[in-house]
């Protein structure tokens, strides 16, 4: 059994918390409010390595998202194990802060397994490669247009990252 | 085991709650107010592992060795929310009667204060979220010289300030009809910043109640423009910056006090002092600074640990604030340096009463932190009057300061 954190990283309104409750709790709202702080969920996995399957249990880290006022906090990335960095499909800014996150991310554990939540996929956007974005960093495992409303990519996005770190705990 | 650590009494005055675990992770103890931080409360029970009923502990396991090792003195995770209350943790480690070295984790409510500046965090988010997909879905649309029309509200006045024109935006923000408005002078329905208006200047900054009863900020440009008979008249534009409004004041806030007490900090002094030399050259009257420093406070912090100082720290704010009079001051200069500003002072024997006063309410206002821990309040205070022992900030501080020290000395 492995019990470990990861953490949503991204600017603010992007979504990160709305794609935890639809992973956590399949839900969805359509009103947006801010997250402050952190709040932390759970979620009891199995993994899926050469054949043999690992309990693991996720604590996921919503935490703020980063304003043109407020950075992100480092304190909260202590102890993860991996991260989702999370950008709206919809916003260019939040696109161009993704290279940020995942310096901030390296700075402060380096090599952990990153993937990438181009969210809100279910709305208007202008098309993106977002396969370049994997040249970014080495250690990006996945990149995934995800949709919270439509449940689009969601599991998939946080089964994959889970493979990615019990398998590196087991070796 | 929990009271003789922290008392309920300090655990309720902060709202703190508390549990001991081992360096294994096993709960030893814990309070009962505990429960409203756990989500699972079935898994919080003694022998128990506290990462299991703890989620945030997950992923801390280095950093709590640290801590257990004396490589680190705290650790603190600041703002986490659960069941709608923010709270922080802070970890120290303590030890047991038995000489055993435990863990205690204290979690600490937020205060009101910084949950109505974390609403108006919110709100500014939010604002701000809308404002960036307007952004996005107007800026390549054909209207979208139109629809900065109908954002923006414009109205013209002529050269004695009587509104001449308003545009739709600016009537649909007061819910009033054209003709309501044309005609009248504009500060019947702006005010300026200053709150006077001259009859044909406009604010730079002005601000409108709107038709719901809230108070909007505008930043305005003004315009000039010649008209068809050739009398001149202005074009006035008004941005919303409420919110900065709200940041503003907020930033201002942040910048004259202190964190950790909510006391004014030095800048804040400076500037009250300031005021009170102005206004003591009008009026003749005098006012006294008194410089206060806690005895023996970095032998606290270093006995005790960081959480129990900034306790005491918190408590002496306090204390203190209950003492002086309505318009006095009360400031936080530094670790443990406070200054009290008595806006005026009707005679010597006045302040020699008050600061006795300070020294008999202090002794009798300990910090009760647990059952073993009681940290009396000690001071040196050293005084300085204005204009008698200096006739600008920075001699009537030193005139204190060194007073203090001599009076510290002396008690060495």
């Amino acid at each position: 059994m492995f019990n470990y954190k990861i953490v949503l990283i991204g600017d603010f309104g992007t979504g990160k918390t709305s794609l935890i409750r639809r992973y956590v709790d399949n839900s969805f709202s359509e009103e947006y409010i801010s997250s402050i702080g952190v709040s932390i969920s759970k979620k009891s996995l199995i993994a899926n390595i050469n054949e043999q399957k690992y309990d693991s249990t996720m604590m996921i880290w919503d935490i703020e998202g980063q304003t043109d006022f407020k950075p992100i906090l480092t304190h909260y990335l202590n102890g993860a194990k991996g991260f989702v960095i999370v950008a709206d499909l919809t916003r260019e800014k939040t696109i161009e802060s993704i290279k940020g996150h995942i310096e901030l991310c390296q700075k402060t554990i380096p090599n952990l397994p990153i993937c990438i939540a181009f969210n809100k996929s279910d709305l208007n956007h202008d098309e993106i490669e977002i396969e370049n974005y994997k040249n970014i960093d080495s250690n990006i495992v996945g990149i995934f247009r995800t949709s919270a409303k439509d449940d689009n990519c969601v599991k998939e996005l946080f089964e994959l990252l889970n493979n990615e770190i019990v398998k590196r705990l087991v070796q | 085991m929990i009271t003789g650590l922290i008392l309920p009494i300090i655990c309720k005055k902060y709202n703190i709650s508390c549990i001991l675990f081992s360096k294994d992770y096993k709960i030893v103890e814990f309070t009962d107010n505990l429960k409203d931080f756990v989500s699972d409360t079935k898994k919080l029970f003694v022998d128990g592992d506290i990462r299991d009923s703890l989620w945030e502990l997950v992923g801390f396991e280095e950093k709590l060795q640290e801590l257990y090792n004396g490589k680190k003195n705290y650790l603190h995770i600041p703002m986490l929310l659960k069941k709608d209350v923010f709270y922080d943790i802070n970890i120290e480690t303590c030890k047991t009667e038995k000489n055993e070295k435990l863990f205690i984790a204290m979690f600490t409510r937020q205060s009101n204060l910084s949950m109505s500046y974390l609403n108006i965090i919110q709100k500014v988010n939010h604002e701000n979220l809308k404002y960036e997909y307007e952004k996005e879905n107007i800026e390549n649309s054909q209207n979208y010289y139109n629809l900065i029309n109908q954002k923006l509200i414009s109205f013209h006045i002529n050269q004695k300030g009587i509104i001449t024109e308003v545009n739709k935006a600016c009537l649909s923000f007061f819910g009033l009809e054209k003709s309501i408005m044309i005609g009248k002078h504009f500060s019947n329905f702006f005010f300026s910043r200053e709150v006077k208006v001259s009859s044909t200047e406009v604010s730079n900054i002005l601000r409108a109640t709107n038709l719901n009863g809230i108070d909007v900020f505008f930043h305005t440009d003004i315009i000039p423009v010649k008209s068809e008979k050739n009398s001149s008249q202005n074009i006035i534009i008004c941005q919303d910056i409420t919110y900065l409004k709200k940041i503003e004041s907020e930033l201002e806030y942040a910048v004259n006090h202190d964190s950790l007490t909510g006391l004014p900090n030095r800048l804040m002094l400076r500037k009250r002092i300031e005021e009170c030399i102005l206004k003591s050259k009008d009026t003749k009257e005098s006012f006294a600074l008194c410089f206060i420093d806690l005895n023996k406070f970095k032998s606290v912090n270093d006995e005790y640990g960081h959480h129990v100082g900034d306790m005491l720290l918190k408590h002496i704010g306090e204390v203190l604030s209950s003492i002086i009079r309505e318009g006095d001051i009360i400031a936080r200069i530094g670790g443990d340096e406070f200054v009290i500003l008595f806006d005026h002072i009707e005679s010597t024997q006045y302040l020699d009463l008050t600061l006795k006063r300070i020294d008999s309410i202090s002794k009798k206002n300990p910090l009760y932190y647990s059952e073993d821990l009681i940290i009396p309040l000690t001071f040196s205070l050293g005084v300085s009057i204005y204009p008698n022992d200096g006739e600008d900030i920075e001699s009537l501080l030193n005139h204190a300061d060194e007073k203090m020290y001599k009076e510290k000395k002396e008690r060495v």
